[in-house]
């Protein structure tokens, strides 16, 4: 396989990651950009992990997986009960704070980072496979009481507490699944790109990950699925002229869709319509079998 | 001794140029009815404007204040319309998400086109040549003198604004409550585009404050600044003018005590503690929410 | 026939959405008159009051205002043309001083907005003691009072009323519905809607029984408060 192909394959199963961690906790209703910030802490942890203290990839991940989730933890003890858009400041706050902090802090190494990191074998078989594992772990979510209960928590808050729904404990642990998902996106992602720099974490990418969730549409883990291949994968193939304009690109399609189809192009309605259309052609398809059977 | 004294006058006109944008911030709010998270970046660009026209008129310091007043303002008006159908929904996250992608707009074309993304530098005659006041090694600049008291006029002339003139009671009551401004007869839309003006007027201000202050301005300014605007306004409780400004003036000290220690980097952190220190402590801010 | 119309609402349909709110409602208001909307809540009520004013935008019907369409402006002229809404829930603003709050009745007056004051502080003296006090720490008959203060101060051609009497004390809603008849007899045409149908029958000339989105009855006040229907369903059964 071409290193390009490579390339793109593997950036397109982690940003869905990431896009499916804004996804998830959006569910409720919060904005929450935390993952993007302790993706560098996942990056960052297991290349130290692996490149200075010389462990294994094995250990590497669960141990940055470890650290990202606990660090996901404080933040989100005091967020799960904060108004919305203090989560999103706060978050965006985060993203800041750890680009300074892993910039400014000695051992991994300033602006120019950590190079070097090795190269790992069925890398792409391991991201895939934990691909696949989270795209299951929510669609069960979406079709479960949970699911459901998140439905009604996105629509009215206070109708939701009069249910017993514990919003509260709800945000924190979708805060930390999503953690660990960034941490997980952060450990593939340095392995892939083998170098981890402080402003890959930064404001423009969590503007990409927006950009692909809000137009692919938020109501649904299916929209970052399809778009963000699409999204992110055009840049690359336009030539190096019209590329560079691509966070330009990225900010005018997230706000166009945000004013004119506010759900995003896979909307309910799309989805509500596909449902159909697939139930009644299935429906065709019986028929004719059973017709060229007698 | 002298030095701390010229520290703390520089901190003090920081301050007021914060609570100038955090008054901003907060006409957009509530009256805007959005979340003006690019509002810092028009600031910047107002900057970049003011820098522009002294260049071109040979630093020519009306042309570069004009510039900058006038940018400010007519980029702020600019924008109303985008965020109208928002403003209508009383969507506020998806405005907050439109103005993440505007100010990304803004920051690349700062960055790729403006001065081709070389950092900017304002000529001398804006921070005032001649040192008004030296006593010992420490000096005060006309600029210094300027922005404290312009930030204060101007504070005044808006609170005056609002407390005392008929718009400004419109724009109280809207912020309280758009269904009863709108019995009233209140102009909904024209209110809206007011607060935006008004809001770009103080923006203007600002930016041109800020090139006194800060002496450079680059493409990353933007960020820099939304952040410790959205922290000083949360801390102060979003949408509390009162509060807002003393917020600004506590941001605005320890920035600028902090930064004569520690690396420039390092001062956002105070902007995050203090958004930290109150989602954790009061959510709804130290001096509470407005509406 | 001259028209003495101040308010004529002509077949008006209004839906939110799916649910049909107002299905062909006409009724009208005559000059010097205290006309009266009863029926239970969700009856559409307060959407006819808010279409009028053009909160609520019409799928069809009329709304003529001194003769004029108004069905599809916009609500800030409508107000400036001359009427007033004095919302349920009184829509006054706490955060403001009762001076300020009746300052922004005036909002819309071109010229002195005080000349109506006099007469608002000989109606309702307890406001004059209470300029610079926040609104909201007025007690609820109080509000009511400012709340009908300030839909007076642009001396209104039509003044609509939702459900003033919403949350008041026996005593203070008699004290309302007084009042309504004495600003009624000083000139002002009033149109008003309530559920507590006895005391508005009472004092009204003519009233329009509401049911689930239609005028199922209309007449004099006082047929109405007679009427076995009526009387049933909203004055607590026959005598």
């Amino acid at each position: 396989m071409s290193l390009g192909l490579y390339y793109y394959f593997q950036l397109t199963a982690i940003f869905i990651m990431l896009g499916w961690t804004l996804y998830w906790v959006y569910r409720i209703g919060q904005l929450n950009n935390a993952p993007i910030a302790i993706m560098a802490i996942g990056a960052y942890l297991s290349a130290y992990a692996v490149l200075k203290w010389g462990w294994p990839f094995g250990l590497a991940m669960p141990f940055a997986v470890i650290c990202g989730a606990a660090f996901a933890l404080i933040p989100a003890l005091s967020l799960g009960r904060a108004p919305a858009f203090a989560m999103v400041i706060a978050t965006i706050a985060l993203i800041f704070i750890m680009q300074t902090v892993f910039r400014n802090l000695p051992w991994f190494g300033g602006s120019i980072g950590l190079f070097g990191i090795p190269k790992i074998k069925s890398l792409l078989w391991i991201t895939y496979g934990v691909l696949v594992f989270f795209g299951i772990l929510i669609f069960r979510f979406d079709h479960s009481r949970l699911g459901r209960a998140a439905d009604v928590i996105f629509e009215d808050r206070d109708v939701a507490g009069t249910l017993g729904i514990n919003i509260y404990l709800f945000s924190v642990c979708l805060q930390v699944m999503t953690g660990v998902m960034g941490t997980v996106a952060g450990v593939l992602y340095a392995f892939t790109i083998r170098t981890v720099i402080p402003v890959y974490f930064g404001f423009p990418f969590l503007l990409a990950i927006t950009t692909f969730i809000f137009v692919g549409g938020y109501t649904t883990m299916w929209g970052v699925i399809v778009f963000t291949p699409i999204l992110w994968g055009i840049p690359i193939i336009l030539p190096e002229s019209v590329a560079v304009y691509k966070n330009f690109i990225y900010g005018i399609l997230l706000m166009g869709t945000l004013l004119l189809r506010s759900e995003g192009v896979i909307d309910r309605r799309f989805l509500h319509r596909l449902h159909m259309n697939t139930g009644i052609m299935v429906k065709r398809l019986f028929r004719g079998l059973k017709k060229s059977e007698t | 001794m002298e030095i701390f004294i010229a520290q703390l006058i520089n901190a003090i006109a920081l301050g007021s140029v914060y609570a100038l944008l955090v008054t901003g911030f907060n006409l957009l709010v509530v009256v805007g009815g959005i979340f003006p998270f690019a509002y810092s970046h028009i600031v910047v660009l107002s900057m970049y404007m003011c820098w522009f026209a002294m260049k071109v008129t040979g630093d020519n310091l009306l042309a570069g204040i004009l510039a900058g007043v006038f940018a400010g303002t007519g980029f702020s008006f600019i924008t109303e319309p985008i965020f109208r159908p928002l403003a209508k929904r009383g969507a506020v996250l998806g405005s907050f998400i439109v103005a993440m992608a505007m100010s990304l707009i803004i920051t690349e074309i700062m960055s790729q086109k403006l001065n081709m993304g070389i950092v900017i530098s304002f000529p001398q005659s804006l921070q005032g040549e001649e040192a008004l006041i030296r006593f010992g090694a420490a000096t005060i600049t006309a600029g210094q003198i300027g922005t404290v008291v312009g930030s204060i006029g101007a504070g005044f002339g808006f609170f005056f604004l609002l407390y005392r003139t008929k718009q400004g009671r419109a724009f109280r009551a809207m912020g309280q409550s758009p269904f009863s401004a709108r019995l009233l007869g209140i102009p909904i839309v024209k209110t809206r585009i007011y607060a935006y003006i008004i809001a770009g007027l103080l923006g203007g201000i600002s930016a041109v404050f800020l090139a006194m202050a800060l002496g450079t301005a680059s493409s990353s300014l933007g960020d820099n600044l939304a952040l410790k605007v959205m922290a000083v306004a949360m801390f102060a409780g979003v949408g509390n003018l009162g509060g807002g400004l003393v917020a600004a003036l506590i941001l605005g000290l320890s920035e600028g005590m902090v930064l004569a220690y520690l690396p420039g980097d390092w001062s956002q952190a105070i902007a995050f503690g203090m958004i930290m220190v109150v989602v954790m402590i009061r959510p709804k801010g130290l001096f509470g929410t407005m509406a | 026939m001259v028209e003495n119309n101040v308010l004529k609402v002509e077949d008006l349909h209004v839906s939110y959405g799916p649910i049909r709110a107002l299905r062909g409602v006409s009724i009208e208001v005559q000059e010097g008159e205290i006309v009266v909307l009863i029926g239970a809540n969700g009856a559409g009520k307060t959407t006819l009051v808010e279409s009028i004013l053009g909160i609520t935008h019409a799928q069809s019907g009329r709304v003529l205002f001194m003769g004029r369409e108004i069905t599809h402006a916009k609500t800030e002229h409508i107000v400036a043309s001359g009427i007033s809404l004095i919302p349920e829930g009184r829509g006054i603003l706490p955060l403001m001083t009762v001076m300020e709050n009746l300052q922004l009745g005036a909002h819309h007056v071109k010229g002195d907005a005080n000349e109506n004051l006099g007469l608002i502080y000989k109606c309702f003296p307890v406001l004059r003691d209470r300029t610079k006090q926040m609104a909201g720490t007025l007690s609820g008959g109080e509000q009511q009072m400012l709340s009908i203060a300030r839909g007076l101060m642009s001396k209104p051609k039509l003044m609509m009323l939702d459900e003033p009497s919403l949350g008041l004390a026996p005593t203070i809603m008699r004290e309302l519905f007084k009042t309504i008849v004495e600003l009624n007899k000083t000139g002002y045409t009033i149109l008003l809607s309530e559920q507590n149908a006895r005391q508005a029958l009472q004092c009204a000339h003519r009233g329009y029984v509401f049911e689930t989105g239609e005028v199922v009855l209309s007449g004099a006040a006082q047929e109405l408060a007679n009427n076995k229907r009526v009387l049933q369903a909203y004055l607590g059964g026959v005598i």
